[in-house]
């Protein structure tokens, strides 16, 4: 085998190991938070969870052009980890792409995305802070979770009167 | 094929690899890759005609130095070249100083970009830090804008130190320094006393999606924090005794409790009474002058505090060291202008905003009085002794009133008294109380009045809740004229239309 061949196989395991790697750890999460979740006698889907320490990196509605034009669709959420190997959900990021220069305008910080419930449990110790996380990293990835957030940050770029409008 | 057999396994290996080593713990994911790679090593020797082992290896180091840091890429640097040693029986020095090297390298990569990565989330932890802050002084004093009450000012504050949507802390009390500036009295608090009950508002706030200026509001329209508004209000604290409160007081600087001193008397108090374990006390400090300490703790979640607590917390602390102070100002300026100087009774301005149209759709009587010979008193005694005169028959007036009635001074030596509710009869009786008592009270140099004594007299309206008020107010001003002209001294009514 030519050492072309050798390095074409070492990129198309190296590609197919970091392609595979954040799907493979988000599915993971899943099976591991509904097994937690099954211990604890929890129903994930009726979780009540709390954005609220979401950052605005800048005052909300603001009268920007990229924002105050912005609309729901341009408001993309990206998922950011710790690593690229050894992926562990770091947060969540608010991105608002209207023009040409990507707008970062708020940050969810995974550690500060609280349950209540698993606040309860945690302080009862009977759920590790290793179990919390995975649980709240599941549900703050969960497509459910991203849609509202993404409905929540649109709903605080809109000016009073557009509200009201609505 | 045998090509395509081996890009096949790869992909397999890799797939594989992902799959499971999610479901291990860190050091077992690590390994995973690590042997993934081997794997790779392997599979090359089994399926390529020729083989690259020496080359591969450094694919295999480099994933150990990616997951077993500079050890890690050392031991696999050692065993690839043991492993060469092996397979090929040559001793070949310079291929296994180049894993080594080659280790060493990515190491050095490596740590670079850790170090980079580690400062960018620095800066990303102190931009969502500073944020928030910014975000939470911003909300701050927008509401401070929208009012001059101290409670509410006191509740916004509060409620932006422990709402999720402003700093977070679990629990904020206010402190203020009474007038005599000898103690600390505990005015306000936010939060539950047991970690239990916090779960439960937490629950409540989480399911119903409140924000901050929902908690704000809410907080005016319900009493909540009961049980430890309860607790904070009835403490008083001293400050002649050493405590760590006199401490923040007397130094001015914010102090961090990390656990309970139990030389300190009162802290083993809060310690006992509110469950403080880890707490920070900030004075209330602004231009020098101190009104009194915030504190605050995480009784729920426990979570550690440090002094970057108190950094965050500080600017509130100020913000509400000033508006108190303003607060305090507004209240007297509007207390002065509301307030007659001289008897401290409501002024003209202050009757004429209580009879608004909602007041006056009731029944209420109006008494309207004034010193018999006034100008004949003056003229004798002087100014100086009528000033103590009307002060002294204000103080006779107060007290003679029942808990509704308000009494005004209307001008000069004349008086107004406001009384809801209230029909002529009653309004008879008291303004009879009154005259009766003015003739009983020993006025300074009242002996040189005519009769030998300083009396008033007094007229009264009634009015059904049809009546305009200011036709109620010309009626008890023909009522007193009428008594002044019946002699003085004696209470007359005019019944309105």
């Amino acid at each position: 085998m030519g050492y072309a061949l050798l390095l074409i196989n070492i990129i198309v395991f190296t590609t197919t190991f970091l392609m595979t790697t954040r799907p493979l750890y988000l599915r993971s999460l899943k099976v591991k938070a509904l097994k937690i979740a099954k211990q604890q006698g929890l129903s994930l889907e009726d979780l009540v969870y709390s954005y609220e320490q979401m950052v605005f990196f800048t005052a909300l509605p603001s009268h920007l052009p990229q924002l105050r034009r912005a609309e729901e669709k341009d408001i993309s959420l990206k998922l950011e980890y710790h690593s690229m190997f050894f992926p562990r959900l770091k947060g969540v990021k608010v991105i608002v792409i209207k023009g040409s220069n990507p707008f970062d305008l708020a940050y969810l910080p995974i550690k500060d995305f609280r349950l209540p419930v698993l606040d309860r449990l945690s302080s009862e110790s009977n759920l590790t802070e290793k179990e919390y996380m995975t649980i709240s990293s599941y549900i703050a990835s969960h497509p459910r979770t991203l849609h509202e957030i993404k409905d929540e940050v649109f709903r605080k770029m809109q000016f009073e009167e557009t509200k009201l409008a609505e | 094929m045998e090509a395509l057999l081996l890009s096949a396994s790869y992909i397999f290996v890799a797939f594989i690899a992902n799959t499971l080593r999610f479901y291990v713990n860190g050091y077992i994911n690590r390994l995973i890759f690590v042997m993934s790679t081997v794997l790779l090593v392997l599979f090359e020797q089994w399926f390529a005609a020729t083989s690259h082992t020496s080359w591969l290896l450094l694919f295999v180091i480099a994933a150990s130095v990616v997951s077993f840091h500079f050890s890690g890429g050392m031991i696999a640097a050692a065993l690839a070249s043991l492993y060469l040693w092996g397979m090929t029986g040559m001793l070949e020095l310079s291929i296994y100083a180049a894993y080594f090297l080659f280790a060493g390298s990515i190491y050095a990569v490596r740590y670079y970009v850790r170090k980079i990565r580690q400062q960018r989330d620095h800066w990303l932890e102190i931009l969502t830090i500073n944020s928030k802050q910014l975000n939470v002084t911003k909300d701050v004093s927008q509401a401070m804008q929208q009012t001059f009450n101290t409670k509410r000012l006191l509740e916004t504050i509060l409620t932006s130190m422990t709402a999720g949507h402003g700093l977070g802390y679990n629990r904020a009390m206010i402190f203020l320094l009474e007038e005599d500036r000898t103690k600390l009295k505990g005015i306000m608090a936010t939060g539950p006393v047991r970690a239990e009950e916090g779960f439960e508002i937490w629950e409540n706030i989480t399911v119903n999606r409140y924000g901050l200026a929902d908690l704000i509001n809410k907080k005016e329209e319900e009493k909540s924090d009961q049980q430890l508004n309860e607790i904070v209000q009835n403490m008083e604290i001293p400050l002649e005794q050493q405590s760590f409160l006199k401490n923040v007081m007397e130094s001015g600087s914010p102090i961090l409790v990390k656990k309970i001193n139990e030389d300190d008397e009162l802290m083993k108090h809060f310690h006992s009474t509110l469950n403080l374990k880890e707490f920070a006390v900030i004075p209330m400090l602004h231009q020098g002058v101190k009104s009194g300490v915030v504190m605050i703790d995480n009784v729920v979640n426990q979570k550690p505090l440090s002094m970057h607590d108190v950094d965050i917390i500080t600017p509130l602390a100020t913000q509400a060291a000033i508006a108190l102070q303003q607060a305090s100002q507004y209240e007297t300026i509007e207390r002065m202008a509301l307030k007659d100087g001289l008897t401290n009774l409501y002024n003209q301005r202050a009757f004429q905003q209580s009879l608004s149209e909602e007041f006056c759709k009731r029944a209420f009587s109006i008494i309207l009085l004034d010193i018999d010979f006034f100008k004949n008193y003056n003229d004798t005694n002087g100014h100086m002794l009528g000033n103590e005169v009307l002060v002294q028959l204000a103080a006779v007036i107060t007290n003679s009133l029942r808990g509704d009635d308000l009494a005004y001074r209307f001008g000069g030596e004349e008086f107004v008294i406001l009384l809801p509710n209230t029909e002529k009869d009653k309004a008879l009786m008291v303004a009879e109380r009154i005259r009766r008592r003015v003739e009983e009270t020993e006025f300074p140099k009242g002996e040189l009045q005519p009769g030998g004594k300083l009396t008033i007299s007094l007229g009264v309206s009634e009015s059904d809740g049809s009546l305009d008020p200011f036709d109620a107010v010309e009626y008890a001003d023909q009522a007193l004229y009428e008594a002044k002209e019946n002699g003085k001294n004696c209470v007359a009514v005019k019944q309105g239309a």
